[in-house]
């Protein structure tokens, strides 16, 4: 039975956010993290803060899935208020003292304000992968890039190569863990020598692993030529993804924001 | 009609050992054709032989009239052709269902409205409409076959090949992807190919092609293959137990007609 | 002597919005010389008790004991040699340049010298001839032959308890016929199981045969018994039988016999037209 690992966090419901063109929902977020940088305030903050819930809100993800990537970052976190708020004596004006250890009221502030700037870039970016399914993501890459196709990259099929990445990441894993499972039935043993004995013993995982690998990019190699795929010049796509006066509106409202923190705030 | 006129074919390096010889075959609309064979018998040559995914080295293959090693129209071929592989992981392209079945009429530059529309009929054609939005390693090995065709049905292809898609799946998978087979040829017109071991499977086309060493060894009914012993050995078929017992009961006298593979016709035929 | 699962529960992704649970409170063992065949459709929790009897996953709940030993007791891996696994498709795992070589691997990791006895005598035991494939690469045999020769690969770890996950599935009749035959001889020294979802194929050599249905034994007992439950079972879902098998419920269902269904399709022949109106 197979139970693989979600891809990626993308959480399939309909909302104005799902709705957005992948393209400016990465222009928003480029504005977005550059306001967050140049925000020196906490009004400014706050005003990013807005935007967030704001947004989170309107793309009707649960909470919880747009919190869950500040869980992994709370060690920085901790360790970026202690480190702002903990001073050596002597502090100027202290809040509390622990023997030699101080906690002043300007750096538990400024600890506070990074600490804010995380989480905020965290829910923000996350917010991004959580409405936009790997495969848009992949084609609002390709219309942000499609510049480059002046200088001869081949944009289109860049985008390509990095959906399939992605489709088979979970696949990938799900191989490599039945292989090394089968392998340890084997009596093989992953854990024991020195760091050359271990990789060695990584072999029998390895080398099959790829060799899977290998066969199955020539059989997709196959089953996409039967499907017609020519490159990506005149392909069409189910979500029509072109800028709609929303998606214009929206990427004028961050920029506007943009401004805002960083001059006014 | 997808027709094979006395092909033959060798992969190269492999020093002339040819995979097919003198192959001809036809395959109408509306027709459901199995290919049988044991394994390393050149049937999935055969299958890529029929998309234009693999060119002849002698004879013709042609479809609707259009010659597979016609450089300008090969993609007419595999527009006209849709193909289904035995491990749909290896052919499922999109990270969510319906852009996975989007792949092959995107590739062809349909609208996007006529695209929304042929993704949402191909689903409803493999009942799949429910998981539209899933991601396909989620789903059972059964219903992953079954995204694989839809995304060769949204192609609207005249005919399908199929190359041995239900070997991976369990018996009530294996059902449903034959009554899907079988609905695609007899009831909406599709003429297919069907490359299969299973008598369960062979036992619903209209014909059957053996192949033996890359040569036609049987070109006739299911039921004249079923009931010749010798000829299943070659083709590398087991006879399953029903198929032993419609053969003990006519020893015995019974009228059991050839090639009965399922329990509701055996039972029919002995108490009519 | 015997493995044993005694009431075994597993469940998936614990602690996540994903948890299920895959096993529900299974008991089954199997001693050295017997077969247990493990049916059950796909997501039934087949595999999961495998790798569970295989030693791989240690379950949420019961005891999983090999010859009375389980993992806790002792500092010695109770499952380690003793205990042969072979997924779906083993062949997918082969890594050594010769057969011989990627053979030899199980018994070189338990200290068997190099292994290199233990792989001759395993691959005889599977039908190919050393002499023949030992030297030959294993990514260039056909598919029956890489199949034996990765069953080979446990069974040269001489395991007494051999458990297969769906043996045959992929191989065309040839390929059946010699893979079987090689199961047939394992048992010789080995108890082996073998989860398969075709509904026919190892029921003739099976001593007890459990039936998985959404992670419970929805049957378990002798051959014998699953034929005179057949009735309950299909309608249950739990199992699709043969279709010789499902005849004979039909002809049961119409009154036209009373017997219970049988395995031979030769006496179920018999029976059948045996039991009047046959036109």
């Amino acid at each position: 039975m197979r139970r693989g690992v979600g891809l990626g966090n993308y959480i399939a419901v309909d909302s104005p956010v799902h709705a957005l063109d992948p393209a400016a929902k990465l222009g928003i977020v480029s504005a977005f993290t550059v306001g967050l940088f140049t925000a020196g305030t906490f009004p400014g903050l706050t005003l990013l803060a807005v935007t967030v819930i704001v947004g989170t809100l309107a793309a009707s993800v649960p909470i919880s899935a747009a919190l869950r990537g500040v869980r992994t970052v709370s060690l920085i976190l901790v360790l970026t208020i202690l480190a702002n708020a903990l001073r050596w004596e002597p502090a100027t004006v202290a809040l509390v003292r622990v023997g030699p250890l101080a906690v002043d009221g300007e750096g538990l502030a400024s600890g506070v304000f990074f600490a804010v700037r995380i989480v905020l870039l965290v829910v923000g970016t996350s917010l991004l992968t959580l409405t936009t399914s790997p495969v848009e993501l992949a084609g609002g890459i390709e219309r942000v890039f499609a510049p480059l196709r002046w200088l001869r990259v081949p944009v289109g099929d860049l985008a390509m190569t990095l959906t399939i990445a992605l489709r088979f990441i979970p696949t990938t894993v799900e191989e490599a863990d039945r292989i090394m499972t089968a392998q340890t039935a084997r009596g093989a043993r992953f854990d024991r020598g020195g760091p050359i004995a271990r990789a060695r013993a990584y072999a029998p995982v390895l080398v099959p692993l790829f060799f899977n690998l290998f066969r199955r990019a020539d059989e997709l190699a196959t089953a996409m030529e039967a499907r017609c795929y020519r490159g990506s010049d005149g392909r069409t796509q189910l979500r029509e993804s072109r800028m709609r006066p929303a998606d214009w509106a929206s990427l004028l409202v961050a920029g506007i924001l943009l401004i805002a923190t960083g001059v006014a705030l | 009609m997808i027709r094979f006129e006395s092909v033959g074919f060798a992969y190269p390096g492999s020093g002339g050992r040819s995979a097919l010889t003198r192959v001809t075959l036809t395959v109408e609309p509306g027709e459901l054709v199995a290919v049988a064979g044991a394994n390393g018998s050149g049937k999935s040559t055969l299958a890529r032989l029929a998309d234009g995914l693999l060119r002849p080295t002698s004879g013709s293959v042609t479809v609707d009239g259009v010659d597979t090693a016609d450089d300008e129209r090969v993609w007419d071929v595999r527009s006209l052709v849709g193909m289904v592989f035995q491990d749909p992981d290896d052919q499922i392209v999109g990270t969510i269902v319906e852009e996975d079945v989007a792949f092959g009429p995107g590739n062809l530059g349909v609208a996007p409205a006529e695209l929304r529309e042929r993704v949402d009929a191909s689903l409803a054609a493999v009942g799949l409409s429910a998981l539209s939005r899933r991601e396909p390693h989620l789903l059972s090995e059964g219903q992953k076959q079954r995204v694989a065709i839809a995304g060769a049905l949204a192609m609207r292809p005249a005919y399908l090949v199929l190359d041995e898609p239900t070997s991976m799946l369990d018996p009530g998978g294996r059902r449903s992807v034959l009554d899907l087979i079988d609905g695609l040829a007899h009831r909406e017109g599709h003429g297919v190919l069907h490359v299969s071991h299973d008598a369960t499977g062979i036992a619903r086309a209209d014909r059957v092609i053996v192949l033996e060493s890359g040569c036609v060894a049987y070109d006739g009914t299911p039921a004249g293959l079923l009931s010749d012993q010798a000829m299943l050995a070659r083709a590398g078929i087991a006879l399953p137990e029903i198929g032993v017992l419609a053969d003990a009961l006519r020893a015995l006298g019974a009228r059991v007609p050839e090639g009965t593979m399922d329990a509701e016709s055996l039972v029919g035929a002995l108490w009519p | 002597m015997a493995l044993t699962l005694t009431d075994v529960a597993f469940d998936y992704a614990v602690g996540t919005s994903l948890a299920q649970p895959a096993l529900r409170g299974v008991t089954f063992s199997v001693a050295p010389g017997e077969c247990v065949v493990v049916l059950g459709p796909s997501g039934s929790g087949k595999t999961t008790l495998l790798r569970i009897a295989g030693g791989l996953l240690i379950p949420s709940r019961g005891d999983v004991t090999v010859d009375g030993m389980s993992r806790g007791a002792r500092r010695v891996d109770p499952f380690r040699g003793a205990v042969g696994l072979a997924f779906q498709r083993p062949e997918a795992q082969f890594f050594a340049a010769t057969v011989g070589e990627d053979v030899a691997f199980g018994p070189r990791n338990l200290g068997n010298g190099d292994g290199a006895a233990a792989a001759e005598s395993a691959l005889e035991l599977v039908g190919l001839s050393p002499g023949d494939f030992a030297e030959r690469s294993p990514f260039t045999l056909s598919g029956g032959e890489a199949r034996r020769a990765a069953l080979a690969g446990i069974l040269a770890m001489s395991p007494r308890y051999l458990l297969l996950d769906e043996p045959t599935s992929g191989l065309d009749a040839a390929g059946h016929r010699a893979v079987s035959e090689a199961i047939a001889r394992a048992r010789a020294t080995a108890g082996v199981v073998v989860v398969t979802h075709d509904a026919a194929e190892f029921l003739d050599h099976a001593d007890r045969v459990l039936v998985l249905q959404e992670g419970a034994a929805a049957f378990s007992g002798s051959v014998r018994d699953l034929l005179a439950d057949a009735d309950r079972l299909e309608a249950g879902g739990a199992w699709v039988p043969p279709e010789h098998v499902r005849a004979q419920l039909l002809a049961r269902r119409l009154g036209r016999t009373t017997s219970p269904p049988v395995l031979d399709p030769g006496e179920a022949a018999r029976i059948l037209f045996a039991s009047g109106g046959v036109t």
